[in-house]
């Protein structure tokens, strides 16, 4: 799949619709279907109710299926915050929005 | 008011009683220090009841036969070694040079150091893990500590120690996710992250595992971070054998296997670590600085059942 041509506007959706996707079945997420999601529900805490040790799956899932790592921890609070939040993220640093790591190219 | 778990955790102690100590040690060395603890101790063992009730914990599962005199006296025992860890890392932290480390199973990890691969450092309440971790020099590694704000004193009294010999840095588990950002950077990058394996961080989440024979509920962070990030966990402990000796022992490398599940790897790791902690504990009972029950609801809806089949 080639995106190298849509705008963020247009990656936006489906980099988030993918980014459900892939939380709810990396993570086990047996009651919750991706559409359920929130956009701007808090992923942590009182959202979607995952804890830190799911963090460790999120950091890996960015890295292995989008290219993506986060280098700087401090970030964290704001990129974790929601699926908005890590969406916009990943297509701004990612060559693979949408999660088209070939398994070779996979970390 | 104080929980019990909070206040067998506090730390004891008051300036006057350090210095007490701090100039046993000056004037006397090692063994005058020590001298000071059989009367310090036998207070703590016959009146701080929270104390006595969080070790007891431990020794009734690691001496079920003994009475409730008998486990008075191992509660005595238990106190005494852990005050001269405590003086030991004093004396080693202000300079003390009689103190002999002895490297035990290094060569297991020794692959690791010089492939530049990561790795989770697993260590536990037990011996002087403070003190041990000027047994890591010489690596040209990174050892990431998790440790948490409320040890501020292990920050500032022995990190210092570490630095001598190790580029060390700290990872605050209280962080924005548990510092688990920084841990996947370090093990990404190559470095080590030591984790204690028996202490919960910032997370109630524990696999179930038997140990000394019961079964007990024992935290996983360690063994999240080395599966997601694909590397073995080394099992470190440390055991005062002599006045002046320690073993630095690797117990054991723990490793995900291919296409392991991460659930499965967790029941077997976290068995696997009990297993190597009760070997541990056999030979060396009374080093056991736990302090915690992970017996007592050790089937609580935050533990991971153990399989029902063998993994």
């Amino acid at each position: 799949m080639n995106n190298t041509n849509l705008s963020k506007e247009e990656l936006l959706p489906l980099v988030r619709t993918k980014l459900k996707e892939l939380l709810v079945s990396h993570l086990a997420l047996e009651d919750i279907k991706p559409e359920e999601i929130g956009d701007d529900e808090p992923i942590f805490g009182e959202g979607l109710g995952l804890d830190s040790l799911d963090g460790v799956e999120i950091v890996v899932l960015l890295q292995r299926s989008f290219g993506v790592s986060i280098k700087e921890t401090e970030k964290g609070t704001d990129l974790f915050r929601s699926i908005n939040t890590l969406s916009n993220y990943i297509i701004e640093n990612s060559p693979h929005s949408l999660g088209v790591v070939s398994p070779g190219e996979e970390k | 008011m104080a929980s019990p778990a909070q206040s067998a955790g506090r730390q004891r102690g008051n300036a006057l009683g350090f210095w007490f100590f701090i100039t046993a040690v000056r004037l006397t060395g090692l063994k005058g220090a020590y001298g000071l603890l059989y009367f310090v101790c036998a207070w703590y063992a016959l009146f701080d009841t929270s104390i006595v009730r969080a070790a007891l914990a431990y020794l009734k599962r690691r001496f079920p036969g003994h009475g409730p005199l008998r486990q008075r006296w191992d509660v005595y025992q238990l106190f005494i070694a852990q005050g001269r860890c405590l003086i030991d890392r004093y004396y080693l932290v202000h300079g003390g040079d009689r103190l002999r480390f002895h490297r035990r199973n290094f060569d297991l990890i020794a692959p690791l150091i010089e492939n530049k691969k990561g790795f989770v450092l697993l260590t536990a309440h037990v011996g002087n893990w403070q003190c041990a971790m000027i047994s890591l020099e010489g690596w040209n590694k990174t050892v990431h500590l998790l440790m948490r704000p409320d040890e501020h004193d292990l920050r500032t009294k022995n990190l210092g120690l570490y630095r001598q010999a190790n580029r060390v840095g700290i990872i605050d588990p209280t962080g924005y996710l548990g510092g688990v950002i920084g841990v996947m950077n370090a093990l990404e990058a190559g470095d080590i992250v030591s984790v204690m394996g028996d202490r919960d961080y910032n997370t109630s989440r524990k696999v179930a595992v038997e140990f000394l024979g019961v079964p007990a509920a024992f935290p996983c962070s360690g063994f999240h971070f080395a599966h997601a990030a694909r590397v073995p966990l080394a099992v470190l402990f440390s055991a005062k054998t002599g006045t002046c000796d320690y073993d630095v022992r690797i117990a054991g490398l723990i490793e995900p296997r291919h296409g392991e599940s991460k659930a499965a790897f967790l029941r077997r790791g976290a068995q696997e670590y009990a297993a190597l902690l009760e070997g541990y504990l056999q030979q060396h009972p009374f080093q056991c600085f736990l302090f915690q029950d992970v017996w007592t609801n050790a089937a609580s809806p935050s533990t991971l059942p153990p399989t029902s089949t063998p993994t």
